[in-house]
């Protein structure tokens, strides 16, 4: 359940604000266009992905793609990054504000080329009338033609620029499969991830490198939970884990490869097909080592494991779990006699 | 640019490299404590030793005396600066116990890291040392560190609540099914799970700079935040001022996972310190003040019930959950672990029987918010867990890969309503990645097949 979310949905909720996501698409009298969305990143790579959905659809260079975020004088509307959102719902309203832009690009571009609008077709950043490639108007000079409105049909605006404000009809519901292989030291509790294995289905993908690097994080995140991280508070409400040499955060040297793969199955709910994946990693990463470390102590009798599975705490369980056996076997001893 | 790897069109779908990370990666990025703010003020924070007590006395003089400080504030000299309590946007019941909160403590300290004193110098080092110049005296009450203690009221963190239960959120589906399957189980499963509290650790602390702009009483807030949007309407009502006075910027932000998802104490006091001296006036966090005073991540108990037939198919599901708050209510705090109260079956075919509890209750610690799925990822622990129990106890083999879970007959699902659903989307795009199959779901938004037992169904949710 990602790509938080539906304004009505959360209403339900009784949250204060909405879901919505909003984005415009300019092309400018220079012929850049700018993306203004109301995503906010952190270290995600919405400008790379933003470029990427925007130079495919009108035909440009990702570089010729500026945009613009995470202030609110440049983009006045919007609702920010988390819950595996942006792509799912700040992604969908920039491919929806470009439908917005190539529709009235093409009005324009029909009136001065003299054409019907049904006769045009757009490719590679270009009008042309169907049938007759030489008969063309790429899609700057119509972009130019918009700023100085010299010739526009009857009653258009000028200016190439459509605003969409977005709310997703539903959740995205991404999913997958992880799979985790460890081994447990019983003399000193340490466990090794042996290997790990994820396999993520978020529709979609605009760029798997991103993809695979949010997967790649995510699990690291639920491996610690599993496997280092607490905070600590002692009787008194101090927290004795406050500095990074008592809360452990994972080194790379600390966590195994991770083995990605992916399914891709659409997303019926809007038209990117797309889900979200930042949360990913991690919703699959805590049950899937934990349930590893417990079936490799099954035959011991462990049934359960605290997080996080410290050495220490693994071996206290193995302890707990022993002197529970040979207490058993010498009550039984002990019947036989 | 010579960072994209892809060449020509079509670039979805293919592993282009991140325009970002070349200035990234070459430290050319700026941060928010990177920006040159010539003349600015600093802030420090002087914080609570104690998990839970009462001030008595705060006396600054000894500070103000000290090098290159500017002003020393208490919680109680900086009241009138603002127009309401620090936002809290999701009170998940009508009635949920939400206990006023300032950016600096009024009367008692809720958790150790809780504000209690500002200071402002003409350097970060010089309003750091001048807080160990502040005296500050205490009446040392009870912590609370422990959620079934709290549920208990033993110790109440916020006294004038009569209790430590903030809410209680409850989804029912079916509730004589749910007891008619526990009362048919063959095999039960009783299982108790803690979430223990964690601490996100962004590479990049909190920061924040807030500055007056020359013209008009305008201010700049600059934040390493995941929510500058959001920030801007909360800023403007706690500070009542109008949003066209307040510009808000997050530069080159060093991960968030949820923790800079909120609105904090020192994004209000730099505003409102700013606004005061007409002089910028920023703040760093340090990593311990950091663990001790950006929002933590989960902090629940969970108590799951299931109750399956005599093939180990899941017929119902309890769940019973204890949410620590921690001292206070910050942006989303108490909303996050209802979040999770839809996944608890996660792929597993359960008939509509089911029944999720969450209690909300203070504690004596740092406030809990969203981290990095928030809610989902507890809930998907609690049933893997589960189920791994029920498949120990009722299969005398490890179970067949796919066991008990929603049959590929039943599939597709849609959760989908039509009430919500006013427009069918439209078909993908022709220019996205892969050639996308054709939505595979009924124009009503229902599978085709008669089993329309979506679960969760969204008309079940509580409106």
């Amino acid at each position: 359940m990602c790509g938080l979310a539906p304004s009505r949905v959360l209403a339900s909720l009784n949250y204060t604000a909405g879901g919505w996501e909003s984005a415009t698409v300019r092309i400018t009298p220079t012929n850049k266009v700018q993306v203004v969305s109301g995503a906010t990143p952190h270290g995600q790579g919405h400008e790379t992905s933003w470029s990427m959905i925007v130079a495919d659809r009108l035909g440009v260079d990702p570089s010729d793609v500026e945009v613009l975020h995470s202030d609110t004088a440049l983009s006045p509307l919007g609702l920010d990054t988390y819950g595996s959102r942006s792509l799912a719902v700040g992604g969908v309203a920039i491919s929806m504000a470009l439908d917005k832009v190539l529709d009235k690009a093409r009005a324009i571009a029909a009136h001065q080329m003299e054409a019907a609008e049904e006769d045009l077709e757009f490719a590679q950043g270009s009008f042309s009338v169907r049938g007759s490639p030489d008969h063309a108007m790429p899609l700057a000079a119509v972009a130019f033609e918009a700023f100085t409105a010299h010739n526009l049909p009857d009653g258009m605006e000028p200016n190439l620029e459509a605003q969409v404000t977005y709310d997703p009809p539903n959740f995205s519901w991404p999913f997958g499969t992880h799979i985790c292989i460890v081994e447990v030291d019983e003399e000193t509790g340490a466990i090794d991830v042996v290997k790990y294995v994820a396999v993520d289905d978020c529709g979609n993908q605009i760029n798997p490198l991103i993809v695979e690097g949010q997967v790649h994080g995510g699990v690291i995140q639920g491996l610690a939970q599993a496997l280092y991280e607490e905070a600590v508070y002692d009787d008194d409400g101090n927290l004795t884990t406050s500095t990074l040499a008592d809360y452990l955060v994972p080194a790379a040297s600390d966590v195994p490869s991770i083995t990605t793969g992916s399914t891709i199955t659409p997303s019926p709910t809007n038209p990117l097909g797309v889900k979200g994946v930042g949360e990913a990693g991690t919703i699959g990463a805590a049950p899937a080592v934990i349930n590893a470390v417990v079936d490799a102590l099954a035959h011991l009798g462990v049934t359960d494991i605290a997080m996080p599975a410290s050495p220490e705490t693994v071996w206290a369980t193995i302890q707990q779990a022993n002197k529970k056996a040979n207490k058993k076997a010498n009550k039984k001893a002990g019947e036989s006699r | 640019m010579t960072t994209t790897a892809a060449a020509a069109a079509p670039f979805i779908g293919t592993r282009m490299l991140r325009r970002e990370d070349a200035p990234l990666l070459t430290g050319e990025s700026l941060y928010t404590d990177d920006l040159p703010i010539p003349g600015a003020l600093h802030l420090a924070v002087l914080r609570s030793p104690y998990a839970h007590a009462r001030i008595t006395s705060v006396d600054v003089t000894a500070a103000l005396a000290m090098p290159g400080v500017v002003a020393a504030y208490s919680g109680d000299d900086l009241t009138d600066m603002w127009a309401g309590p620090m936002p809290s946007a999701w009170a998940v019941t009508e009635d949920m116990l939400n206990p006023p909160h300032y950016p600096l403590a009024v009367g008692t300290v809720n958790y150790v890291g809780d504000g209690v004193v500002a200071v402002l110098a003409n350097s970060n080092a010089e309003a750091r040392d001048a807080l160990e110049a502040i005296v500050v005296e205490y009446d040392p009450l009870p912590a609370v560190v422990d959620l079934d203690d709290a549920i208990s009221d033993r110790v109440l963190v916020h006294e004038e609540l009569g209790t430590n239960s903030a809410y209680t959120w409850e989804l029912k589906i079916g509730d004589e099914a749910l007891a008619q399957a526990f009362a048919d189980a063959t095999y039960t499963v009783k299982e108790r799970f803690t979430q223990q509290r964690l601490i996100a650790m962004a590479m990049e602390p909190r920061a924040c700079a807030a500055v007056p702009q020359p013209f008009g009483g305008d201010l700049t807030l600059y934040s390493a935040t995941q929510i500058p949007h959001i920030l801007k309407v909360m800023v403007a009502l706690t500070m009542g001022i109008p949003e066209s006075q307040l510009r808000v910027v997050a530069p080159s932000v060093g991960g968030g996972f949820g923790s800079k998802l909120d609105v904090y104490a020192e994004e209000l006091l730099c505003v409102g310190l700013a606004n005061k001296h007409r002089l910028p006036v920023r703040w760093v966090e340090e990593r311990t003040e950091g663990a001790q005073a950006t929002v933590q991540g989960r902090g629940q108990i969970q108590e799951m019930e299931l109750a399956a037939d005599a093939d180990g198919h899941l017929t119902g599901i309890r769940v019973n959950l204890i949410a620590d708050m921690g001292g206070y209510q910050q942006l989303i705090t108490a909303g996050v672990p209802l979040l999770g109260a839809f996944l608890y079956a996660g792929v597993y075919d359960l008939p509509q029987a089911y029944s999720f509890t969450c209690t909300g209750v203070y504690t004596t610690m740092t406030p809990t918010d969203a981290y990095r799925g928030a809610g989902r990822p507890e809930a998907t622990y609690a049933i893997e867990r589960s189920m791994d129990r029920l498949a120990q106890i009722s299969s005398p083999t490890p179970p067949s890969p796919g066991w008990s879970t929603t049959p590929a007959t039943t599939m597709p699902r849609s959760t989908r309503h039509s009430r919500w659903s006013a427009t069918t989307p439209s078909a993908p795009s022709s220019s996205t990645a892969a050639p996308p199959e054709a939505p595979r779901t009924s124009a009503s938004g229902c599978p085709p097949t008669s089993r329309c037992a979506a679960w969760p169904r969204l008309e079940c949710w509580p409106r």
